[in-house]
């Protein structure tokens, strides 16, 4: 892995990440300087499973593979992700270990890296960047909320997954903020639910 | 001047880290409105244009089962906070909200956060941030109960325990985890970070 310190003026490319989006010259400037550029190797590791967060980045060129180990010990390919992704960014916001392993693929992957620090002081300096980041990380995860809930109701549907029909449907309502593991089968393919809320919501029985 | 609703309003998590004089920021947005018992809040379809916080008495959330039938699934009271994802996401609103009692709710309009925002005040985005820590911590869980279908043993909830009829011999419950698996890790690769 090789790294160097980013400027504007050897990255003209910079203002067309969509990170960057709408922000000026001088913020991205401002930015540019505690974004670190770093290269890694087709094959070389981004980031592991399991780790603390330290920082998140942004990709600029390549693609990267994310992995995940399952219980059996073997890794399993999950994604590809290509420029413009985001990697890490969700540790930025709750400091959890990774959820799964980064690396880059066949050809040499650059991308952009903002350590939780420099992230956590952006954030408190109240620059629009760090806002922006913070929309974009909202973006994501209510994207992927909804897409996971949209595949679990569809699977919950599928005959041959009968027997795990309700579980999945659990885990669905559990996306969408609703407990709704106190109702009776009868009442239970509430199919519109979605993002009610974010707080805990007590659940009553229907009578 | 302080708000008067500012250590109310302190003491609801999403608003916890905001400092006195960003409450006042957010609050000067915030409108209290009244309802009465049995007054419909909003309607499941509705546009979600505000979210709102309960000051006073007791909101029924309500959803439509498959069978079209209105179901109670959640009950809300003082200090709890009602549609803010309408603050991160325009979809309609899922459910239907109904007053239980006579209550006083407090409600922002997402114009109004929407102007917090576009003017980068750190209230709204320390708000959006401490919605994406929920979010995230979701999405985490919801990982990991994924994960541990896709391995095949059920996250040991009580529901799932008790609906889940006897259970098949060994060979075809291996049989039934595989494709499953498959799924699930496809899935997967929707959430993972």
């Amino acid at each position: 892995m090789r790294e160097r310190r980013l400027n504007t003026n050897s990255y003209p490319g910079l203002k067309r990440l969509s990170i960057f989006e709408g922000l000026s010259t001088e913020e991205v400037d401002r930015i540019a300087g505690v974004l670190h550029e770093r290269k890694f190797s087709p094959g070389e590791m981004m980031m592991k499973e399991g780790d603390l967060p330290s920082s998140c980045m942004v990709i600029v060129s390549g693609v990267v593979g994310v992995y995940k180990k399952f219980a059996g010990g073997e890794e399993e390919h999950l994604v590809d992700l290509h420029r413009g992704d985001m990697v890490g960014h969700f540790g930025l916001i709750d400091g959890q270990r990774r959820s799964a392993t980064c690396c880059a693929k066949a050809t040499e992957v650059c991308a952009l890296e903002l350590s939780r620090d420099d992230f956590e002081t952006l954030f408190q300096a109240e620059t629009p960047f760090a806002y922006k980041l913070v929309e974009r990380i909202a973006m994501d995860l209510v994207e992927r909320l909804r897409q996971i809930t949209r595949k679990l109701r569809d699977l919950s549907n599928d005959p041959t997954l009968r027997q795990r029909r309700k579980t999945l449907q659990n885990m669905s309502e559990l996306v969408g903020g609703m407990d709704v593991s106190a109702l009776e089968e009868d009442d239970y393919d509430l199919d519109n639910i979605e993002f009610v809320g974010t707080g805990p919501h007590r659940i009553i029985r229907k009578d | 001047m302080t708000h008067p609703l500012a250590s109310f309003f302190s003491k609801i998590p999403i608003f916890s880290d905001l400092s006195d004089e960003e409450l006042n920021d957010l609050l000067r947005g915030v409108t209290p409105m009244n309802l009465k018992a049995g007054e419909i809040l909003f309607r499941e379809g509705g546009t979600a244009d505000a979210f709102f916080v309960v000051q006073e008495g007791n909101l029924q959330i309500y959803a439509r089962s498959n069978k079209g039938k209105q179901v109670l699934v959640s009950t809300l009271g003082p200090g709890e906070v009602l549609g803010e994802m309408a603050v991160l996401d325009p979809a309609p609103r899922s459910a239907t909200v109904r007053s239980q009692t006579a209550s006083t709710l407090l409600r922002m309009d997402r114009s109004e956060f929407d102007y917090l925002r576009t003017n980068f005040r750190p209230a709204a985005y320390k708000v959006i941030r401490s919605i994406c820590h929920t979010l995230c911590e979701r999405l985490r869980t919801t990982n990991a109960e994924i994960a541990r279908l896709a391995e095949g043993q059920e996250a040991p909830t009580a529901a799932a325990e008790a609906t889940e009829k006897a259970g098949p011999s060994g060979a075809r419950q291996e049989k039934k985890t595989r494709p499953l698996r498959e799924t699930l890790s496809r899935l997967f690769s929707l959430g993972s970070d």
